[in-house]
C-alpha cells in the first residue's frame, strides 16, 4: 500500500495502537484531518544559553538558519530544562518523566528506569521509522536499542557536527514517498565546545593570540555579580580550585566571543538539514522542534556550564514550526513550556496516544494559537536530586534538600536573579505560597527507587535521599 | 624560542615521533598533500590530549585556464562515518575559487549502526556557479546569491601556500565549509614567523590566522617551502601526515 494513500486510521490499526485507543481532549484534537501522520524532525543543541540567537534579540551572533525556522514558526522565551544537565534533560526529554521518576538525576551514574519506555521505541512501535544521529548521551540506554542509528558523532562538535548533518541530510534527501513517516532526532554538540575552553583555560594564565583581538569581544552581562549568600551548592561551584576563580575580565568576554561563534557554527549544521528538508519537499508534511538540553552560564553570576538553577543554565530556546499549523513568526512570552512537553506535543501531532504518565503538557494548542486554552501556573525544574525550582510568570523559588538558604527572585523586576528576596519578611507569603506549590508536585511524583553509585561529581552533597 | 604553541601541545602525544618533511615542494605546481585530522581535545583527568579523527588529502592540479582540486576527507563519526570526495573545478584567482563541483559522500556503518541498507544516506552533491548566483544542484535546485569573494575551506590548502610571507598579505572572503556551509567575513592575515621546539629540533614556521564569523580561529602554520605543515581550528586540526608525505605529485 502506498503511504500516500495511508489515512490515520489504518497508520494506527496497523501499527497496533488503535485498540489502545486514542486519549486526546477536545482541547488537543487536530485541527485538521490529515491523510498520513506528519513526520517529526527534533533537533536539538546542546548547552544553547536561551536568547543566543539572532532571532532573539542577541547583537553578537548571526543565526540565519535559527531566524528562518523561527520566522517560519513559533518560539517561547519562557522555556525551561526539566533537569539542566545533558543526561537528565534528555531522559526527560525521551520519557516524558521527570528526572525523580525515571531515574536519571546527573550525568553518567544513574541509569534510566529499564522499564521505562522511551520516544524512540514508543514511535517506532507505532509506524514511524525512528532514527537518530549525532549525542544521544541517555543513561544506561544505548540509542541503538530506541532508534535507528544512524551516527553517533564524537564528544566534540567542531569534529563531528558535520557529520551528523550530513547524516540527517542524506536521510531526508533519500526518501521516497512510499516511505513511512519518520521521527528523525539529530542532536548536535555545538556549543557544548565552549566545556573544553575553559579546561583549557583552567590555569587562568593571561590569554596569548597570535593575532590582534576582534573588535567586537561581547561585554561582561550586567549579572556577571552574584549574592555571596546563595544555596551552598552553588557556593561549592565558586571555590577557589575553580579555573573560573582566576579568570580576568578579558577572560571571560573571551569566553563569550568563543562561545558566539560556536553558536554559529551549530547555526550552520540546522541550516544545512532544514536546506535538505526543504529540497527533499518535505518541509510542508514536518513539525520541526529545535531547542537545548540546558544553557550555560556565560558569565552571568560569574559562572560557565550548567547544573544549576539560574536561568542562564535552566532556560533553553524552543521553536517549533510547521507550515499552514503552526502560527509563523510568533514569539510566545507569556505560557510557561517544559522539556517535559516534548514528548505530549509529538505524540499530539503523530496522533498516538502519550507516554505512560507523561508529566508535560502537549504544546499544540499554543502552536496552533488557541491560546486562550488553560495552561499551566507554574513549572518545576530539578537539579541533581536535592535541587528544585518553581517558575510561575512572576516568581522563581529555589530550594535545595537541607539547605538553609532559600532563593526567590522576581523575575519582572530582576530578570538578572540578583536580589534575593526569600529572606524578606514581606515576601513570606509568596515563599510558603511556592513551597507549598513544589511540595504538591513532589507529592505527586512516582519516585524512581535510586541505586547509590559513585560519590556524584560536582553535585553538591551527594548522597542523599530523593525529595518526596 | 617558544617551547610549544597551543596548536601543536592540543596535539598531544600525535606529535611524539613527528618530523617536519625535507622534500621540496613548489605551491604553483602539481601537488598532493595527506593529512591527519585530529580532535584537539584538551588533557584532563590525566587523559592525553588530541586524537586521531580521520584523515585528509589534497590533489592540486594547475592548469592555464583553471586549477581542479580533489579533497578526500574522511572522519571518524562512531557508528557511521563518511567519506567526502569533492572535485572542483577552481578560477585561477587567488582564492581559487570554485567555479563548478562535485561532492560524493559515502558512508561505512559499524554494527551499531542500522541503516536499511549500506548505502541508504550517501549522497552525490554538485554545484556550479551560474552568474552571480551559486547553485546547488538537487531534487530541487537551491539558488543563493554568490559573494563577492569566496571559496572553500578545502582550496585554504591551495590558497594558504600561494601568499607571501609579508604584513599585507590579507585575504577577506565568504567561505563555504564542506561547500555548503557558510561562514560569511572571514579575514585571513600573516602573523609572522615562529620558531617552535618539536622533538628537541628547532622548527621554524609561518603563521597565517583566519578568523570570522561561524567558525572559531583558524590557525595555517606554513613552512619555509609555503606548504601548509598544520592547520588548527579550536578543536579540530589537520596536521601534514608523515607517514604520507607528499610534495610534487
Amino acid at each position: 500500500m502506498s503511504a500516500c494513500t495511508v489515512n490515520r486510521r489504518t497508520f494506527l490499526a496497523t501499527s497496533g495502537a488503535a485498540g489502545l485507543g486514542l486519549i486526546l481532549t477536545a482541547r488537543q484534537a487536530p485541527a485538521v484531518t490529515r491523510k498520513r501522520p506528519p513526520n517529526l524532525l527534533f533537533m536539538h543543541l546542546d548547552q544553547w544559553y536561551w536568547e543566543e540567537a539572532s532571532a532573539f534579540g542577541c547583537a553578537h551572533v548571526r543565526t540565519p538558519n535559527i531566524d528562518r525556522l523561527a520566522a517560519r514558526g513559533t518560539s517561547f522565551s519562557l522555556s525551561y530544562s526539566a533537569n539542566p544537565v545533558c543526561c537528565p534533560a534528555r531522559a526527560c526529554w525521551y520519557t516524558g518523566r521527570a528526572s525523580s521518576e525515571n531515574g536519571v538525576i546527573m550525568n553518567d551514574q544513574w541509569p534510566l528506569d529499564p522499564a521505562m519506555p522511551d520516544l524512540g521505541q514508543w514511535f517506532t512501535a507505532r509506524g514511524y521509522d525512528a532514527v537518530y544521529a549525532g549525542k544521544w548521551h541517555v543513561t544506561g540506554r544505548a540509542f541503538s536499542q530506541s532508534f535507528r542509528a544512524l551516527t553517533s558523532g564524537s564528544g566534540v562538535g567542531e569534529v563531528t557536527d558535520g557529520a551528523v548533518s550530513r547524516a540527517a541530510e542524506g536521510f531526508l534527501r533519500a526518501r521516497t514517498a512510499t516511505d513511512k513517516p519518520f521521527f528523525l532526532n539529530v542532536g548536535f554538540l555545538q556549543p557544548h565546545d565552549c566545556c573544553y575552553w575553559v579546561f583549557e583555560n583552567q590555569g587562568g594564565e593571561p590569554l596569548t593570540r597570535l593575532g590582534p583581538p576582534p573588535a567586537d569581544l561581547p561585554p561582561l552581562p550586567p549579572n556577571h555579580g552574584y549574592d555571596p549568600n546563595e544555596p551552598e551548592p552553588l557556593r561549592n561551584r565558586r571555590n577557589d580550585a575553580h579555573p573560573r576563580s582566576r579568570w580576568s575580565a578579558e577572560h571571560w568576554r573571551w569566553y563569550l566571543w568563543n562561545y558566539d561563534r560556536m553558536v554559529e557554527m551549530a547555526d550552520a549544521e540546522v541550516g544545512r538539514v532544514l536546506n535538505a528538508l526543504e529540497d527533499a519537499g518535505l518541509a510542508e508534511e514536518t513539525l520541526v522542534i529545535l531547542t537545548a538540553d540546558h544553557g550555560d552560564g556565560l558569565a552571568r553570576h560569574g559562572l560557565t556550564s550548567k547544573m544549576f538553577l539560574y536561568d542562564e543554565a535552566a532556560r533553553v530556546p524552543f521553536i517549533a514550526a510547521f507550515p499552514g499549523r503552526v502560527q509563523a513568526g510568533g514569539r510566545d512570552a507569556r505560557h510557561l513550556v517544559s522539556g517535559l512537553d516534548i514528548a505530549p506535543t509529538l505524540c499530539d501531532y503523530a496522533g498516538i496516544e502519550g507516554l505512560p504518565k507523561a508529566r508535560g503538557l502537549s504544546l499544540r494548542p499554543l502552536l496552533e494559537g488557541r491560546d486562550q486554552a488553560p495552561w499551566r501556573e507554574f513549572l518545576v525544574a530539578e537539579t541533581f536530586r536535592t535541587g528544585r525550582m518553581i517558575r510561575t510568570p512572576e516568581y522563581k523559588y529555589v530550594a535545595y534538600q537541607n539547605d538553609p538558604v532559600t532563593q526567590l527572585f522576581d523575575l519582572r523586576s530582576d530578570p538578572g536573579e540578583l536580589k534575593n528576596l526569600a529572606p524578606e519578611a514581606s515576601k513570606a507569603d509568596t515563599v510558603r505560597d511556592l513551597a507549598a506549590r513544589l511540595a504538591a508536585w513532589e507529592k505527586n511524583l512516582d519516585i524512581y527507587p535510586l541505586q547509590e553509585p559513585a560519590e556524584p561529581k560536582r553535585a553538591g552533597k551527594g548522597k542523599k535521599t530523593a525529595r518526596g | 624560542m617558544a617551547e610549544k604553541p597551543r596548536d601543536f601541545r592540543a596535539l598531544g602525544a600525535r606529535l611524539g615521533k613527528w618530523t617536519p618533511p625535507q622534500n621540496a615542494f613548489d605551491p604553483a605546481a602539481a601537488w598532493t598533500l595527506n593529512y591527519s585530522r585530529q580532535a584537539l581535545v584538551p588533557e584532563r583527568n590525566g587523559a592525553p590530549g588530541g586524537a586521531r579523527s580521520g584523515a585528509l588529502t589534497i590533489m592540486h592540479a594547475p592548469g592555464p585556464d583553471a586549477t581542479r582540486l580533489r579533497a578526500t576527507e574522511s572522519v571518524s563519526a562512531g557508528f557511521s562515518s563518511p567519506t567526502y570526495t569533492a572535485d572542483i573545478d577552481c578560477a585561477n584567482d587567488a582564492l581559487l575559487t570554485p567555479q563548478r563541483w562535485t561532492l560524493d559522500i559515502r558512508w561505512v556503518s559499524g554494527p551499531q549502526a542500522k541503516l536499511k541498507n549500506p548505502g541508504e544516506i550517501d549522497q552525490t552533491r554538485g554545484g556550479r556557479v551560474e552568474g552571480r548566483e551559486i547553485v546547488h544542484k538537487g531534487a530541487r535546485d537551491r539558488r543563493c546569491p554568490a559573494p563577492e569573494r569566496w571559496t572553500a575551506f578545502w582550496n585554504l590548502f591551495a590558497v594558504v601556500p600561494r601568499l607571501p610571507f609579508e604584513a599585507s598579505s590579507v585575504l577577506t572572503f565568504d567561505l563555504f565549509e564542506e561547500l555548503d556551509l557558510h561562514k560569511p567575513d572571514q579575514r585571513l592575515a600573516y602573523i609572522g614567523q615562529r620558531t617552535l621546539k618539536l622533538n628537541g629540533q628547532p622548527l621554524a614556521l609561518h603563521v597565517f590566522e583566519q578568523t570570522g564569523r561561524g567558525m572559531l580561529p583558524w590557525r595555517w602554520w606554513v613552512d619555509a617551502q609555503h606548504r601548509v605543515i598544520l592547520a588548527a581550528g579550536d578543536r579540530r586540526a589537520y596536521l601534514l601526515d608523515e607517514t604520507k608525505r607528499g610534495g610534487a605529485a
